[in-house]
Formats: C-alpha cells, sequence, structure tokens
C-alpha cells in the first residue's frame, strides 16, 4: 500500500504550533548547512519536509504520539551536519570526474581554508602560497590482475612497490584508483615525504581505503601530525591542522526571541559555549555573537551538539513560558470570577440601599404629609377657641410623632444615600474603577 | 539488518524504478519491505544517490503537490518529488544486472567445487 494510500486512509493529524517548529526548525538547520545554489536548496528543503511527513504519518498511524513520532523521524535522519554534507557533495560532484577542474577546485579550496581560517580562528598565519601537484611521472605502474573480472563492489589493485619514497607510494596510489595525489600547503614542507627514499613498500592486492590504511600504518611515525584522507576525486595528504579546519563549517544561528537585550545574548552564547565545552575540544570552533545572530564556525559534530543544545534549551524555555502563560491564565479568569461575584454583590447591595431609601423615602414623606395635615387640625383647633386641653394635647402629640417620625425617616434615607455614595465612591476609585459604567447604572438602568 | 553499499544501492533503488515512479520515502520503503526488512537504505545515503542519479541522467523527476486528507482545499500541500526510470537508466539496470549475474557466476565457481569435494569425500568414507 502507497503512502498516498495511507493518507486517504486516514485522517491528516493537526499540524500544530510544536510540531511545525521542530520540522521547520529542524529544515532551516539542513538548509543552512547546505553548500549548494539556493534554487535547489529550497528543492531539498521540499523533498525532506515530504520525507519527515510521511514518517511521521505513518509512526502516527502505529499509534506513537506525536512529538515522539517527530523526534524519531528527525533522528532516523542521522546528523545534519553530515547529511547536508553528503547531499551537498552529491550536488557538486555526481558529474563524470573531470580532472583539471577538480585540480583548480582543490587549489581554490585550500587556499580559501587558510585565509577562512585565519578570519574565522585566529589561528597561525601560514605563507599562502598554492599547494603543489606533483609533477613527477611515476615510474612504478600499479598492476592490475583482475581486469576480466567485473567489478561490482570495490576496486582491487595490485601493488608491488618497492625501495620507495612516501611521494612515490602515494602517487601510486591515487593513480590505480584514478585520482590525483595532493600534498597540502602544510604537508609541502614535510621534506622526508619524498627525502626519505627506498624507505617504503606497498605490495599485495587492497582496496583504496586499504591502501591508504596500509600506508598510514607504515608511516604513523614519521607522520604522527599529517593524515592520509581521500575521496573520489583526490588522495589528500595534510596535516591534522588542517585535517580539522577543512571540517569547520559556518552557520548563522538565529538567537531565540526570548533572549533581548545584547548582555543576554552574550550570557545565552558563553552558556552554549560551556556546555560544548563539557564535552568537545573547541580548539576550532569560534562562537560569536552579532546582533540577534549567533555565528558558529565549527566541524559539523559541534554544530549538531549545538544545534541540539540551542533546542533543548528553547523547548524548555518555551515549556516555562507556556506554564506562566497558563498560569497566569489561571489567575486572570479567577480574578474575573472574583469580579463578577463582587459586582453581583454590588449591585445586589446597591438594589438593597436603593429599596430601602424608596420605602424610607415613601415613609418619610408619609410622615411629612400626616405632620402637614395634624399641623392645620392643632392650628385650627387653637383658633376655634376650644378649651378642650386634653385634646389641644393629644393633638399636640400627634403632629410632634408625625414630625419626628418624617426626620428619623429622612435620616434613614439621608444614611442609606451617604452609604450607597461611600461605596460607589470607593470602588470608583479602587482597582474597581473599570465598573464605571456598570455603577452608574448604563448597563444595569 | 544490512546496510546497503553504495554499488549494491544504485542497482537496488535503479530495480524498484524499474517496477514505476515513485518518490524518497515510498523507495526506502519499498526497499525494506521486498527485502523482508534486511536491507536499508539510511536517508542519508539515499537522497545523494538518488541526486546523483538524477544528474547522471538515469532517472528523471517531476513535483507534485501532496495535500493531507481533510485538509483545506485552498490551503497550498507540501510538494513531493518523483522520480522515473529514464531509457538511459532502463540500459544502466540491465548492464548491472548482467555484472551482478556474472559476479555471482564467478563466485559459484569458487563455491561448487568446494560441495564437490565434500560429495566426494562422502562416497569414500561411505
Amino acid at each position: 500500500m502507497s503512502h498516498a494510500d495511507f493518507q486517504s486512509m486516514h485522517r491528516h493529524p493537526p499540524e500544530g504550533r510544536d510540531t511545525k517548529d521542530s520540522i521547520s526548525s529542524w529544515l532551516d538547520v539542513l538548509t543552512g548547512m547546505l553548500a549548494i545554489p539556493e534554487s535547489q536548496r529550497t528543492q531539498v528543503r521540499d523533498e525532506f519536509e515530504d520525507h519527515l511527513r510521511s514518517r511521521i504519518d505513518d509512526l502516527l498511524i502505529v499509534g506513537k504520539p506525536e512529538p515522539e513520532a517527530i523526534r524519531i523521524a528527525i533522528a532516523e535522519l542521522g546528523e545534519t551536519a553530515e547529511l547536508a554534507k553528503l547531499i551537498s557533495k552529491a550536488h557538486q560532484h555526481a558529474h563524470p570526474r573531470r580532472r583539471t577542474m577538480n585540480i583548480a577546485m582543490i587549489t581554490v579550496a585550500i587556499a580559501g581554508l587558510s585565509i577562512g581560517g585565519m578570519s574565522l580562528l585566529n589561528n597561525q598565519s601560514s605563507t599562502a602560497t598554492s599547494p603543489m601537484i606533483p609533477s613527477t611521472i611515476p615510474t612504478l605502474v600499479a598492476v592490475e590482475t583482475r581486469q576480466a573480472v567485473p567489478v561490482v563492489d570495490e576496486q582491487f589493485h595490485a601493488f608491488d612497490i618497492e625501495q620507495a619514497s612516501m611521494e612515490e607510494i602515494l602517487i601510486e596510489i591515487a593513480k590505480a584508483y584514478d585520482r590525483e595525489f595532493v600534498l597540502s600547503e602544510d604537508a609541502q614542507g614535510v621534506g622526508m615525504i619524498r627525502d626519505l627514499k627506498d624507505t617504503g613498500a606497498l605490495q599485495g592486492e587492497y582496496t583504496l581505503e586499504q591502501a591508504v590504511d596500509r600506508f598510514n600504518d607504515q608511516f604513523r611515525s614519521n607522520l604522527i601530525h599529517y593524515m592520509l584522507t581521500h575521496d573520489e576525486n583526490i588522495v589528500l595528504l595534510q596535516s591534522k591542522s588542517e585535517y580539522q579546519r577543512s571540517l569547520v563549517e559556518m552557520q548563522v544561528y538565529p538567537t531565540p526571541e526570548w533572549v533581548s537585550s545584547s548582555t543576554d545574548r552574550e550570557a545565552y552564547a558563553d552558556t552554549i559555549r560551556s556546555l560544548l565545552e563539557v564535552k568537545f575540544n573547541l580548539r576550532y570552533t569560534s562562537i560569536k555573537v552579532l546582533n540577534g545572530a549567533l555565528i558558529i564556525a565549527a566541524p559539523p559534530s559541534i554544530h549538531s551538539e549545538a544545534h541540539r543544545i540551542m533546542s533543548d534549551i528553547n523547548a524548555v524555555i518555551k515549556q516555562g513560558e507556556q506554564q506562566r502563560l497558563e498560569r497566569e491564565q489561571a489567575e486572570e479568569h479567577e480574578r474575573d470570577l472574583r469580579r463578577s461575584k463582587l459586582v453581583a454583590e454590588i449591585i445586589r447591595t446597591r438594589e438593597v440601599f436603593r429599596q430601602g431609601i424608596e420605602i424610607n423615602s415613601e415613609r418619610r414623606d408619609g410622615f411629612r404629609r400626616k405632620a402637614h395635615y395634624s399641623k392645620r387640625a392643632l392650628e385650627e383647633f387653637q383658633a376655634s377657641g376650644n378649651t378642650d386641653k386634653e385634646m389641644a394635647q393629644k393633638l399636640e402629640n400627634r403632629y410632634d410623632g408625625d414630625v419626628r417620625n418624617a426626620e428619623m425617616f429622612a435620616q434613614e434615607v439621608a444614611e442609606d444615600e451617604m452609604r450607597l455614595e461611600y461605596l460607589l465612591g470607593r470602588l470608583i476609585e479602587s482597582e474597581f474603577i473599570y465598573l464605571d459604567d456598570v455603577l452608574q447604572g448604563r448597563t444595569l438602568e | 539488518m544490512l546496510t546497503l553499499k553504495q554499488d549494491h544501492s544504485e542497482l537496488v533503488v535503479l530495480s524498484v524504478l524499474a517496477q514505476g515512479p515513485s518518490y524518497g520515502y515510498a523507495i526506502s520503503k519499498d526497499i525494506a519491505a521486498r527485502s523482508e526488512g534486511n536491507f536499508k537504505l539510511s536517508p542519508s545515503g539515499m537522497y545523494p544517490l538518488l541526486t546523483k542519479l538524477e544528474k547522471l541522467g538515469l532517472v528523471t523527476t517531476n513535483w507534485e503537490e501532496v495535500k493531507a486528507a481533510g485538509a483545506d482545499p485552498d490551503s497550498t500541500g507540501r510538494k513531493r518529488k518523483w522520480y522515473t526510470l529514464s531509457p538511459k537508466g532502463h540500459k544502466q539496470l540491465a548492464k548491472r544486472i548482467e555484472l551482478h549475474a556474472q559476479m555471482q557466476s564467478i563466485l559459484n565457481g569458487f563455491v561448487s567445487p568446494t560441495d564437490q569435494t565434500t560429495h566426494h569425500g562422502e562416497r569414500a568414507t561411505g
């Protein structure tokens, strides 16, 4: 069943922010490390995004949780820097060999390395002469004994070299596997490579790998600070220092958004440097901060570790931020609840006061009316000339009682009005000033 | 599980593509399935190899937009790179198969006499 069939059967999982971040972040790092033109870089990115998402889909189908599926899919791609190197190499060297061009490219590359090494790493200076391509014609010829055998796996060559210098052996090895022999700038200064004549031998059938191992075994004590490497075009003798520098790649990483000030960025770079120092020798590593960018010049293994450390730190910080955000949201929700309760309480209290004021105002007015009539009755009685003192006293008492009651309820109303005013005033002055509209009744009226 | 060497990888990938066009992830799954899980071609081996095959003209490529089931029809999908064996690739595959057969035949030449010796020995003692 093809992957497309799988996809049509199973609903694609939602691509959350974390998913997008992890995959995009990894793709950013990969494409950032590619030494190929921009158009090809985009295509490589698209192809690896398809690979990752297809793999993640399959892992989700078999029940892996999404974060684990992402982690597995990315881990299966191996070391990012190594992968980037292989892809870049495939794009650069996929043509049949063009020897002249390759030599020229190597010359430029080695010269460039010295310059790059000095500017980036502040290494020891070197005299900028171009590496010498051996001009001597080999005197010993490799004998191919298996020409009739189809070479499917690795080429074997038979060597029968005796009493030769290191250089002569190396030229023979390179020639046997259709490669150029190159002495690096540092290696050119090692006189014994040519001068120690008649000291070496190489006899027997070897693959290139084996022949190089054999050479290294034979001359290990002479070339303790040098090493022999090869790729599909050259066999290169270089110093270990040059080899380390040749591995150095420069990569620009954005500093995370939570690292805001320049002091923080320096501290962030120091942290990365300190953590890397625990595991690696940083002799060929430089970490610099420039505005929002962290620039690292280092071998691929250090890039991979730096990327992993930065991703982990970022993930932990983001998780912490997420937790803080969730806590703040919970607190905000709690505050909202308390505010809602308080508002409800205020409204209820305000209604109690208003009702009290209303009722007591009616009572006050009622007694005032009664006082008005009882006063008139008393005045009319006094004007009538009636001498019934008991009646006069009764009317007077009634009037006084009405006046007192009216004053009492007026007092009640005034106090309630003061309380209401005090309550509203206090609330408006306080943090609940935003409730002004509510309290002033626009919502409630 | 065996990790495929480069030359074997090329033969295996060309053979997979001889069955029809495919894309990176499907090719790696196909290899694992057809070898019953015995062969594994890592992404770091496969994608550079596919690039090499493309540059050598052994495969042709085209892009397809893939949308997840249930995705918004107006949204942009991801891109998938399809590989198809070219006529040159078919020729190269035929050549590789022939070389493979020759190699097997030569190796059998070493293996068979041993078998015969064993049989003779058995007869002699029996």
